[in-house]
């Protein structure tokens, strides 16, 4: 439970930068990549958190470094890094048949199969993206905000990328096992979408997705448990839900303060 | 209007002395010999890939300098030493983005106060001043998109003034707003340039902008002319700087330029 809250509050706040970014493919690209970068870990006898992060770090730098480029666009960047990394992942297992971890848990997830390593390696990179996410607030808002002014103003922007990319990575490395490869991009996209949908307040939104993410591992998983699904596939159909409420409520929201403006607008004539 | 430098203009703020430079090896400032001198207020005009961004992005330390030399406040170097307010072309700007005037603004204290989401009091106080300033006071805590044209330059040039910077550089601050707005904020950039703030900013509209300021660089990869509007508008700078036929005329003191199609 407590892995699954904090899974959630960890894809929640770093998925309202994903978002604001307009890398939203970026959770799903890059939890490819590191199923390739597990799979070369455990072909080299390396500890998974370390060869994952590591892989998963180094994809993310050359995503950030090919979006740059305005010639590629984000969505192009991370199709190609990704994928190749996830293709060679695929080409060692047929060729060494060697990976040892569950492939349904690294696929669509297992909250059941979490260990005690696992836990902790969630605590941690909770605890750093948490500190990372404080520390840096003004300049990572600036650098999501706008980019190329932002180093104007003094912001290093260039180690701001590589500090969230180092985040980003070890997020998703310690995700993969409550939510799985192909479920991670919703669970890091839907929280901060639907606090987009509530605020239009920067502050506000980071600590409603915070919320919302929490929230949405926390109840995916009781519904997990009680419909015997795979983890990550609840803690997104939950998501899900709140999605569609958040939009509702928003078009519903939008209708009447333009009916009372209408209504303003009519008085003042 | 007829905008007038009230400044004393005795001290140098930026030296380009024989500038060549651009980007990824193109030589887009060619020869460029300039000074600005603290409390000016000057516009640069000249047609697209002029060069005017890349000069306003050598004062910012963006571009390559091949050969000459930018000295800052007397003393080698860029950016550094120098406290910049930059105001973007507002075109460029995401306005979908979830932030308030006020959070805006906090933004452009951000060289003093790097860390943590929070402000001091001084800093706060600061944010205060540049709202009341700017007339922004009510409008703290609204979106970015909802304000109007003129709020929203307004916004832009609160979080460039909040850190009460050396020269405040804005890219085409006019572009794309009305005729008022446009109005609006000519008047705000004067009546900030008579409290003594630098202004360096380009240009694309000749008559309801440049006409008006008190010093005008005429730009095409060098620098075709320099001077106040009155003395460089003439048919032969504007033929050198933008390649087409253009008329002057004088005006109420003024002079004005009619396109020859």
């Amino acid at each position: 439970m407590l892995c699954a809250l904090l899974v959630g509050m960890l894809c929640g706040v770093i998925g309202v930068y994903i978002v604001l970014r307009g890398m939203s493919y970026i959770g799903h690209g890059l939890s490819h990549a590191i199923f390739g970068g597990a799979v070369v870990s455990s072909l080299m006898s390396i500890n998974f958190f370390i060869g994952a992060s590591v892989w998963g770090f180094i994809s993310a730098v050359l995503i950030n470094l090919a979006t740059k480029k305005k010639t590629i666009g984000a969505d192009a960047a991370i199709g190609i890094i990704t994928t190749a990394s996830f293709a060679l992942g695929i080409a060692i297992i047929s060729k060494f048949k060697t990976f040892t971890r569950g492939f349904d848990a690294a696929l669509f997830g297992n909250v059941l199969g979490i260990t005690n390593a696992d836990l902790i390696a969630v605590i941690f990179v909770t605890l750093f993206a948490f500190i990372v996410v404080l520390v840096f607030y003004k300049q990572l808002l600036f650098a999501t905000f706008d980019y190329d002014v932002a180093k104007y103003y003094g912001v290093p922007v260039i180690w701001i990328d590589v500090i969230f990319s180092m985040t980003l990575a070890a997020t998703i490395v310690v995700s993969m096992q409550v939510l799985g490869v192909t479920l991670i991009a919703a669970a890091v996209v839907i929280p901060a979408v639907v606090s987009r949908l509530l605020t239009n307040n920067f502050l506000h939104m980071l600590i409603f997705s915070t919320i919302i993410g929490g929230l949405c591992g926390l109840f995916g998983i009781y519904l997990s448990y009680y419909l015997d699904i795979a983890s990550g596939a609840s803690v997104v159909l939950f998501s899900s839900v709140l999605f569609i409420i958040a939009l509702l409520y928003s078009t519903y929201k939008g209708r009447i303060t333009r009916t009372i403006n209408i209504r303003k607008n009519k008085f003042h004539l | 209007m007829l905008y007038q430098n009230q400044n004393d203009l005795s001290d140098i703020l930026i030296e380009f002395n024989n500038v060549n430079g651009g980007y990824e090896g193109e030589f887009t400032l060619n020869n460029i010999n300039l000074i600005i001198k603290k409390g000016e207020f000057i516009g640069m005009l000249g047609p697209s890939g002029s060069g005017k961004t890349t000069l306003l992005k050598s004062v910012l330390g963006d571009i390559r300098i091949y050969s000459g030399e930018i000295i800052i406040n007397g003393g080698n170097g860029y950016k550094n030493e120098l406290n910049i307010g930059y105001v973007p072309q507002l075109e460029t700007i995401d306005w979908n983005f979830p932030i308030t005037v006020r959070q805006l603004i906090e933004m452009g204290i951000i060289r003093t106060s790097k860390y943590f989401p929070w402000i001091n009091k001084e800093e706060k106080l600061a944010v205060e001043a540049i709202s009341n300033r700017l007339g922004l006071e009510d409008l703290m805590n609204r979106q970015i998109r909802e304000l109007s044209g003129g709020q929203q330059q307004r916004t832009f040039l609160g979080r460039a003034l909040v850190s009460n910077p050396d020269i405040l550089i804005l890219d085409e601050p006019t572009s794309g707003v009305d005729i008022r707005t446009k109005e609006e904020i000519m008047a705000i950039l004067n009546s900030l340039n008579h409290q003594g703030v630098t202004i360096l900013m380009t240009t694309h509209e000749i008559n309801s902008v440049a006409s008006q300021l008190p010093r005008v660089i005429c730009l095409k990869n060098s620098i075709i002319a320099d001077g106040s509007p009155n003395d460089i508008f003439t048919e032969e700078n504007f033929y050198a700087t933008y390649g087409a036929a253009v008329k002057t005329i004088d005006h109420d003191g003024s002079k004005f330029v009619i396109e020859m199609l």
